[in-house]
């Protein structure tokens, strides 16, 4: 199995950050298996899960304060992992629709985009989340509670039934129906 | 069980982040008992990701998740001369301003995305060279990673910058009086009615005119850590360094504008918004209140001459605003009325 160079070995780290480069190597230890499954769990393409782990730890070791923002966030470092990585795929998924739609146009960036937003596009976002807020306010109570500190705060499942009083398995549960409730107002 | 339910429970499991082996073996089987199932898997997996739309409206969604925001607060009276210190206890932050997790990435979605926070909120953006752009009260700052350079166009508001290092594309603010440029840095910029703010932590940055480039060859003053006013017509260029606040007033090249130097003062804890905090360090009170009025929808209105230069001292959470003002009564000379839209100070 032919050894991919690992992140953690980028040469040249910024002054000042070597010892960022001890954090993110365990980081990357800690957590490189549950993202992976993660990844999968995504239907990411195998060719693209590797890109992703890489970048997403390019990132970080561009990223200032990175031993801090992931010390102060503890269990949550899953959780920040967790939406870097969902956007990034969200980003290629969208990135490889519109390169089949505009041949002639070629990256330089890896990461720029360069989709234009048209005002008729504005306008379909604006009213999509008007739809979205609409949804939301109609989910019970404990549901929406549950389901935004998860997806907007990314407080772990235990921090939440802290929160809430409630058993992790209860947030679980709540989570599941907010996720069924709002799927039901997806256009296909 | 119905297709839609088990998908939404796969995804719930998925970001609880304790998926097992034993689940994600689970999942597989299920997704090849049918087409169907995979179809609403993805379905789930999407209404997740389309979630995100919401985060742009996060005050709004934060208001409907919890109905009240528990406000704690210790503080012990300290007289010393004229002005008081204070210190809140700051606790934990649990949810509002300041809230590290609110990062959007940036331009991924389009040739120039647009940033926008409300009255009291933040937000922080994590750009795709790795610099982030963190957002404070009610601020709009446009990105613009099209061509190979790198903008952000500060239409108002506050932002602090931390600017991946690029020689090769130096990245420019836009804030329509004038322009900053950088090569790599950290640094602050208010754009208030009248004046730009730029405070420097990290690196150095070029003030100039936004139609110029920044360049080498164009005479420059470097500002200097100390308190002083120079004249704004001085140079085309100023240069800013690290532990350096300079504030701009009037028209780039005319005789009424002016730039006020000062050092900073506790280079680590800078910028306090972006933890959550106000600090204020013998400042008097009209000030305090013009900057907490930046955070707060129920304006505070100072209808006593006599108190409006008392100085001030202490540290402040932004959202816990109320707690601030009634530690001011209880160890200022102030009589607080409170209105339904308002708050009015008079002395005692």
């Amino acid at each position: 199995m032919k050894d991919k160079p690992k992140v953690f070995y980028i040469k040249d780290w910024p002054a000042g950050r070597e010892a960022s480069a001890a954090v993110l190597e365990r980081v990357f230890r800690e957590h490189e298996p549950i993202l992976r499954r993660f990844l999968r769990a995504r239907l990411v393409p195998k060719a693209d899960q590797e890109d992703i782990v890489q970048d997403i730890f390019v990132r970080l070791a561009a990223t200032k304060d990175v031993v801090e923002k992931l010390s102060d966030a503890s269990g949550n470092t899953q959780a920040y992992l967790f939406s870097m990585a969902s956007r990034m795929v969200i980003d290629r998924r969208r990135r490889a629709v519109s390169r089949k739609q505009d041949q002639h146009e070629s990256y330089e960036e890896d990461m720029v985009a360069t989709e234009q937003i048209s005002p008729d596009m504005a306008a379909a976002a604006n009213q999509e989340i008007e739809a979205m807020m609409a949804r939301l306010n109609k989910l019970k109570p404990k549901c929406r509670q549950a389901f935004v500190l998860s997806r907007f705060e990314h407080k772990s499942y235990s921090e939440i039934a802290r929160e809430m009083r409630l058993s992790v398995g209860s947030v679980e549960r709540y989570i599941t129906i907010a996720l069924a409730t709002l799927r039901k107002g997806l256009k296909s | 069980m119905r297709s839609e339910h088990r998908a939404a429970q796969f995804v719930a499991r998925l970001y609880s982040g304790d998926m097992t082996e034993q689940d994600e073996q689970a999942l597989h089987d299920w997704l090849s008992e049918s087409e169907a199932n995979l179809a609403e898997y993805q379905a789930a997996l999407e209404t997740w990701d389309r979630a995100e739309a919401l985060a742009s409206r996060l005050p709004e969604v934060n208001a409907l998740a919890r109905t009240d925001a528990a406000i704690h607060g210790r503080w012990p009276g300290l007289a010393i001369a004229a002005s008081i210190l204070l210190f809140v206890a700051i606790g934990l932050v649990s949810w509002g301003p300041g809230n590290f997790w609110s990062i959007n990435t940036g331009p991924a979605d389009a040739a120039i995305a647009s940033y926008t926070t409300g009255l009291g909120q933040q937000k922080t953006i994590s750009l795709p060279d790795g610099s982030t752009v963190s957002l404070n009260t009610e601020t709009r700052v446009l990105v613009d990673f099209s061509t190979k350079r790198r903008r952000a166009i500060l239409e108002y508001g506050e932002a602090w910058f931390d600017i991946a290092r690029d020689p090769e594309k130096p990245f420019t603010v836009d804030t329509g009086s004038r322009a900053i440029t950088v090569l790599g840095t950290q640094f602050n910029v208010y754009k208030s009615s009248f004046k730009l703010n730029v405070e420097v932590i990290e690196g150095m940055v070029a003030v100039h005119r936004p139609e110029d480039i920044m360049s080498v060859q164009t005479p420059a003053i470097e500002l200097q850590a100390e308190t002083a006013t120079l004249s704004g017509n001085g140079a085309d260029q100023y240069l800013i360094g690290a532990g350096v606040a300079a504030t701009f007033s009037g028209v780039l090249g005319d005789a009424s504008a002016e730039v006020q130097t000062s050092p900073i003062e506790d280079m680590d804890k800078y910028p306090f918004w972006r933890s959550g905090q106000m600090r204020f360090d013998q400042q008097p009170l009209y000030q305090v209140i013009k900057e907490i009025n930046r955070y707060s929808s129920r304006k505070v209105l100072i209808e006593d001459k006599a108190v409006m230069d008392i100085p001030v001292s202490g540290v402040f959470n932004i959202n816990e605003i109320d707690t601030a003002l009634n530690s001011f009564e209880m160890v200022l000379p102030l009589r607080m009325t409170h209105y339904a839209d308002r708050v009015v100070i008079v002395g005692k």
